[in-house]
C-alpha cells in the first residue's frame, strides 16, 4: 500500500517537474549557439549573434539533406 | 506511519503546486519573439533528428527526405522572418506573424510524427512541442 503511493508520488513529481522544465525552457537540448542566445532574449542579440544563429539553422538544414542522401534518398527536383 | 502519511501528504501538495504551475505556465500567452526563439529550437531539433534517423536506419531515408521537403516551407518562411526582424529592431512585424504560425505548426507536426515514430534516444534533439498560438 505504501509503495503504491510512494510509487504515484513519484510518477506525479517527475510529471510536475518536467512541466517546470519546459516551462522555464531548460529542457530544449538545441546546438549550443541557440541555447546560449535564447537564454539572452530576441531583444539583446546583436547581428553577429543572429549571423551565427542562421548559420546554425542553415548547417542543420544543409547537414540533415547530406545525412538523408547518404542513406539513399536524393534530393527531391 | 503518521509521520510517513504527513510527508507523503506535503510531497503530494508539492507535486499539485507544481502541475498548477505549469498549467498556468502553458496558457499564459507567449510572445511573437518567444514564438521565434521556439521555432528555431524546433527548427534545429527537427534537422538533427531528421539527419541522425537517416543516418542509423531509425528512419527510412525515403521518409526522412519527406520530412525534409515538408520542412521546405518552414525555412524558408524563418529565413523571411529574420530579414523582418533584423530590419524592425528585433521585434516581430505583424504581417510575419501569420507566416511564424505556419512554420511552428508545420514543424510541430513533423515532430509529433517523428516522436510517434522514433525511439526517444534518436528525438532527444526535440525541444517540447508547444502549440504554435
Amino acid at each position: 500500500m505504501q509503495f503504491v503511493a510512494a510509487l504515484n508520488i513519484i510518477t506525479m513529481l517527475t510529471s510536475a517537474l518536467q512541466g517546470v522544465f519546459n516551462m522555464i525552457g531548460a529542457a530544449v537540448p538545441v546546438s549550443q549557439i541557440i541555447a546560449d542566445h535564447v537564454k539572452n532574449g530576441t531583444n539583446s542579440w546583436t547581428d553577429e549573434q543572429r549571423d551565427q544563429i542562421v548559420k546554425a539553422l542553415t548547417d542543420a538544414h544543409d547537414t540533415s539533406s547530406a545525412q538523408i542522401t547518404a542513406a539513399g534518398a536524393p534530393p527531391s527536383a | 506511519m503518521k509521520r510517513l502519511y504527513r510527508l507523503f501528504l506535503t510531497i503530494f501538495c508539492m507535486a499539485a503546486f507544481l502541475t498548477g504551475c505549469d498549467t498556468l505556465g502553458l496558457q499564459k500567452p507567449t510572445s511573437p519573439e518567444d514564438g521565434y526563439r521556439y521555432a528555431q529550437s524546433m527548427m534545429a531539433g527537427v534537422y538533427t533528428t531528421l539527419g541522425n534517423a537517416a543516418t542509423d536506419g531509425s528512419l527510412p531515408a525515403a521518409d526522412a527526405r519527406k520530412y525534409h521537403d515538408k520542412m521546405e516551407q518552414p525555412y524558408k518562411n524563418m529565413q523571411l522572418i529574420e530579414g523582418a526582424v533584423r530590419s524592425s529592431g528585433g521585434q516581430i512585424p505583424a504581417d510575419m506573424q501569420g507566416k511564424l504560425t505556419l512554420a511552428i505548426t508545420v514543424m510541430n507536426d513533423v515532430a509529433t510524427e517523428l516522436k510517434k515514430r522514433l525511439p526517444p534516444a534518436t528525438t532527444s534533439a526535440l525541444p517540447a512541442i508547444k502549440p504554435a498560438t
